[in-house]
């Protein structure tokens, strides 16, 4: 009987008692307590497919956090209403626009990834093999360090308005500017993976007649892995950056102009709407690629 | 037989008042190396010896003098002069001029290496580490498995063998390094402070596996070392090095019928007798 008295139990039953207990307009909660029910149960399903006890038990604390915070805002906007009706809607009706919003919302996904894709996918593509190349050439290098040191540091936002300016469209502007924002963190990185290659395992390599190709694929490659994933991580994030920015300056598609453009009409309830959907958006992106990154990683004793 | 011919090496070193000064990392060393024989090279830290066997392993090529491998040149300088080192560039393309000379008309893979901290790749698990070493010997994907697991059995690594180095200790690395280096059958081993950091116990396993495998196999193991009582338990022929620059300042040959013990008197006596000669 114990075990089932958690902190995030506990806020559970509150919760369903505030969503339940009718307003004195006989107003009832049936969907946020539904809510409530559902991210319980998805609770429940991650822990039993994670393997790691302290993470295991660190769902139902994440959980709890969640529950304190949806209790807090349903209590303060809808039943006793001490926020702002205009700048802090019910969670009702920002869980009601939320769903009702989402084919559109989707549709503005599918701007917003293809242009995320195509830049980062785009300086992914030319960083890492230039990156390579450029780490195991002496002379490549010492080329290519002055011009790192003056266009790295650029934040690239500011090539945000020359860019809409020069390129005919906005999505190649934009492509454009999130291409620069992520290139050079994946750039510098995997330079600086290659450069950081133990020397004994090149010259372990040596002993061992290799060169060429398979010298560059089987040692070099793998051995600037894990500084190719910091740097390919800090791109990603980049392009997240770049890519809103871009989207409220110029544009009139995408998750980002959605979130300008309402914000502009006062209308909270889609503006909101449009933040969580972003951030579960990012949240989905991240965790695929921290997939991908822990199957090229699995060799290090860092990640588990 | 590997003879080593008034060999030479200097670091060029840039001083801080900009001028191109040099190290003297090794002055005229002579030796000769019999096949099959066991000989260490010892003396402390900073004596040259690691450059030796670096210049042995084709790592670095000497200043002066040359290194021959069954009388035919193996290790030779490579040329000051400008018109003669583009010519000599033009003939190794590769990556290393020394790493391609050291395979340039013979039968490749006949020296293998073995790191003191131990070089195995990281992201390769213990049984692809030896595989791929055979498959860049061109030895067949089945073939390899067999042989890769014949060799982790001999060193005791067969129940690990789909860890990452990362989940080995640092004597299981260097067991795999080990297995890495035989796994070619190399005619040279050339162990540079194998043994220096893992525990004692460790050591004295890994040193009788060595052993094992010398007498096993017939292959020549030129080994570095600083540890006087390893040299002596171990060698056939024991060159001491002094410092600055480097040079051989004694040879010591082992004579005591193996198998030893590391207790036999002779020897214990032999290690006093080189411990106080660095005095």
């Amino acid at each position: 009987m114990r075990k089932y008295i958690t902190t995030s139990n506990v806020l559970l039953i509150l919760l369903l008692g505030l969503f339940l207990y009718p307003l004195p307009s006989g107003k009832i909660y049936w969907l946020l307590a539904l809510l409530a029910i559902v991210l319980k149960i998805s609770q429940l399903i991650i822990k039993s497919f994670s393997s790691n006890e302290e993470k295991r038990k660190s769902t139902a604390d994440v959980l709890a956090i969640l529950y304190l915070f949806f209790g807090l805002w349903h209590l303060f906007s809808a039943r006793y209403i001490i926020l702002s009706k205009l700048l802090f809607p019910e969670p009702e009706v920002v869980f009601k626009m939320f769903f009702a919003e989402l084919p559109d919302l989707l549709q503005h996904l599918l701007h917003t990834l293809i242009l995320l894709t195509n830049g980062y996918v785009l300086a992914l593509a030319v960083a890492i093999p230039l990156g390579l190349i450029i780490g195991t050439n002496k002379r490549l290098l010492n080329v290519a360090d002055p011009y790192m040191r003056v266009l790295g540091p650029i934040p690239p936002i500011v090539y945000i308005p020359y860019a809409i300016s020069l390129l005919p469209t906005f999505q190649l502007a934009s492509i454009a500017v999130i291409f620069l924002g992520a290139f050079w963190p994946v750039f510098g990185n995997t330079i600086h993976g290659v450069l950081n290659i133990p020397r004994n395992l090149i010259d372990a390599s040596k002993v061992l007649n290799l060169r060429g190709t398979t010298l560059f694929f089987k040692v070099i490659l793998p051995g600037a892995m894990p500084s190719i994933c910091l740097g390919a991580n800090l791109s990603l994030l980049f392009s997240f950056l770049m890519l809103v920015a871009a989207e409220l300056i110029g544009s009139s598609v995408g998750v980002g102009w959605y979130i300008r453009h309402f914000g502009a009409f006062g209308d909270y309830p889609r503006v909101i709407s449009g933040l969580i959907f972003f951030g579960l958006i990012v949240t989905i992106i991240t965790w695929g690629t921290g997939r991908i990154e822990r199957h090229l990683l699995k060799w290090t004793d860092t990640v588990k | 037989m590997i003879d080593v011919l008034k060999l030479g090496k200097t670091f060029p070193l840039q001083a801080s008042q900009g001028q191109a000064q040099s190290v003297t990392a090794l002055h005229d060393i002579n030796l000769q190396i019999i096949k099959g024989s066991i000989v260490s090279l010892l003396g402390p830290t900073g004596c040259g010896k690691s450059t030796l066997l670096e210049i042995l392993a084709g790592l670095q090529s000497p200043t002066t003098g040359e290194v021959r491998l069954e009388g035919l040149p193996f290790a030779t300088p490579i040329p000051t002069d400008k018109k003669l080192l583009k010519a000599y560039q033009r003939q190794h393309r590769f990556l290393s001029p020394q790493a391609n000379r050291l395979f340039h008309n013979r039968p490749r893979h006949d020296i293998a290496m073995v790191f003191q901290d131990y070089a195995v790749f990281p992201w390769k698990n213990v049984l692809d580490n030896v595989t791929f070493t055979l498959s860049i010997v061109g030895v067949p994907k089945q073939q390899s498995q067999e042989i890769a697991l014949g060799y982790l059995d001999k060193v005791g690594l067969l129940s690990s063998k789909t860890k990452y180095p990362s989940q080995l200790s640092g004597g299981m690395k260097q067991r795999l390094a080990i297995a890495r280096a035989l796994c070619v059958q190399p005619k040279i081993m050339l162990l540079d402070e194998p043994f220096a950091s893992v525990d004692e116990l460790t050591r004295q396993q890994l040193q009788e596996l060595l052993l094992h495998i010398a007498s096993a196999t017939k292959v020549t193991i030129v080994l570095v070392t600083h540890d006087v009582a390893e040299a002596v338990y171990l060698s056939d022929k024991i060159f001491l090095f002094t410092p600055t620059p480097g040079t051989i300042y004694k040879t010591i040959e082992v004579n005591s019928p193996r198998p030893r013990r590391r207790s036999d008197a002779e020897l214990v006596a032999l290690q006093n007798q080189i411990s106080t000669s660095f005095r």
